[in-house]
């Protein structure tokens, strides 16, 4: 559905999600077994987005690249923890964006001022912005096993990621996005056609251990891949999301199968590319310093070319995805924070300040992996260090929201969802800390 | 093309299961101050050291 403006467009955007309401009280108030289906299909999205978009192109990097160090053993399982934290963490977004119908940022400000306002912001715009860097490096290095170059890739992902953005209004692009998200799905039946040994897959459960003794590369790839399976913008992405897709706290139901729903493909998925390059890559000669590149290589000789073409399918939609997810993170988070108008469902003249910030971001991106000589190592490892600073605060600011009963009411987090909550917050303070200390003092570890 | 707005009073949406909830600033107290003061430290110390570790070139 095009957005446009007509004679009786109305000023905010209210009205224009109160038609999907209607849409969902319909289905609410409807019988039977399609309805419910129906029901469920409509209400899913912000859950299932948010997790796919975390399989972004570093999340597929640093999977193949652990696969291919540490074959399948002790990461099978822990990625399956990490999904439950991720869950935990992600469905406080649904309630605390279904109850209060504010997005993240703008309760940060409103909640806690000015400073705390700033910090977020600031933290998360750099931060989006060093990791769709990232996505557009997925992007053309997936395109360019095809023999696109990168120029024409990344400007192909910018453009994508603009025209669904500007054209469509929140519900139709929500719903092509999951069409694209889907697509990482791919990684699936590419680790079958590895034909892996599930006896060993099996054996990662029975006797999970620490492969090779708790050394510092082993607490990097640890934080790595927990520092991947969950970011400071999936937080504000899915509550905006939440919030312009107009849900209530008759949906959160909904909200929270979604999520599930999401963490389950964000799971699979990443257990798949463990699998697929531990099968593939795993014990070769330097499969610990293998970079995407050579990973890729390997896949292609192994699984053949097929299986080549489908992972660097799998690395563009990855990219691709977390693009589209980054830059409304980011739009959204600027529009709350100044209190502009922020939805998807409102044409560019209308909202214009909500568009720039986020489309700015993705198209400074994409100029940075142009660049020739850019020290692509570097902005990466600052995402990092960014996010081990941040995320703690970001976490924190969510558990004092959900606890607060003036703006949950009846909603507020029940007594294990507390326990689980503030055990994860303590686990990311000490692994944020110590991984960003082992970034930056290498030496130390 | 943006559709015509629709009768929406055929189907019962609660108004108020829409409205934003109104936000006011909150005055931290026990534990959530404690809370707060253990954040700016946790970044303070995570900044320094960050920058002292950019000033002698991480890799």
């Amino acid at each position: 559905m095009k957005k446009t403006i007509s004679a009786v467009t109305p000023l905010d955007d209210t009205q224009i999600r109160a038609e999907d309401q209607a849409r969902v009280a319909a289905l609410r108030e409807s019988r039977g077994w399609r309805k419910r289906l129906m029901l469920l299909l409509t209400l899913i999205g912000p859950g299932i987005l948010v997790m796919i978009a975390d399989n972004d192109a570093g999340g597929v990097i640093t999977y193949a690249q652990t696969g291919a160090t540490y074959g399948i053993g002790f990461f099978i399982p822990a990625l399956i923890i990490g999904g439950f934290i991720a869950y935990v963490v992600q469905e406080m977004t649904v309630r605390l964006g279904a109850v209060t119908h504010r997005g993240h940022a703008e309760m940060i400000w409103g909640r806690y001022g000015a400073f705390w306002g700033w910090f977020s912001l600031i933290d998360l715009v750099v931060a989006n912005v060093l990791t769709l860097v990232t996505e557009f490096i997925g992007i053309t290095i997936g395109m360019s096993v095809f023999g696109v170059p990168p120029i024409w890739s990344a400007l192909g992902g910018l453009v994508l990621d603009a025209v669904i953005l500007l054209v469509l209004r929140y519900r139709t692009w929500e719903r092509v996005s999951l069409w694209i998200a889907a697509g990482n799905l791919i990684f699936v039946p590419l680790a079958l056609m590895a034909h892996p040994h599930w006896g060993a897959v099996a054996n990662a459960f029975a006797h999970w251990q620490v492969p090779g003794g708790f050394t510092a590369a082993f607490l990097f790839v640890v934080l790595a891949n927990f520092g991947t399976t969950i970011a400071p913008w999936m937080l504000f992405f899915q509550q905006s999301s939440v919030v312009d897709k107009g849900l209530t706290v008759e949906d959160v139901r909904h909200g929270q199968i979604d999520t599930a729903l999401g963490t389950l493909a964000m799971v699979l998925v990443a257990l798949a590319i463990v699998i697929l390059t531990g099968t593939v890559a795993f014990g070769r000669p330097g499969a610990s310093n293998y970079d995407i590149q050579q990973i890729i290589q390997v896949i292609g000789q192994r699984v053949g070319p097929v299986g080549q073409s489908l992972f660097a399918l799998g690395l563009v939609e990855a990219g691709t995805i977390a693009t589209i997810a980054l830059t409304a993170s980011t739009s959204w988070a600027m529009g709350e924070a100044f209190n502009w108008p922020k939805s998807i469902n409102l044409p560019f003249q209308k909202a214009w300040r909500f568009y720039i910030p986020g489309l700015l971001s993705a198209v400074l991106a994409a100029a940075v992996v142009l660049i020739p000589n850019t020290p692509l190592g570097f902005l990466n490892l600052t995402v990092q260090v960014i996010a081990s600073i941040f995320m703690p605060a970001a976490m924190l600011f969510l558990l004092l929201l959900l606890n607060d009963p003036g703006i949950m009411g009846e909603h507020v987090n029940r007594k294990w969802q507390n326990i689980s909550a503030f055990t994860i917050v303590g686990l990311l303070v000490v692994l944020n800390g110590i991984y960003g200390l082992s970034v930056v003092f290498p030496k130390w570890f | 093309m943006k559709t015509p707005q629709k009768n929406l009073q055929v189907l019962s949406v609660p108004e108020d299961s829409h409205t934003p909830v109104k936000l006011t600033k909150v005055v931290p107290k026990g534990w959530i101050q404690v809370a707060f003061w253990a954040l700016r430290i946790y970044i303070l110390v995570m900044v320094v050291l960050v920058a002292i570790g950019f000033s002698r070139g991480i890799h």
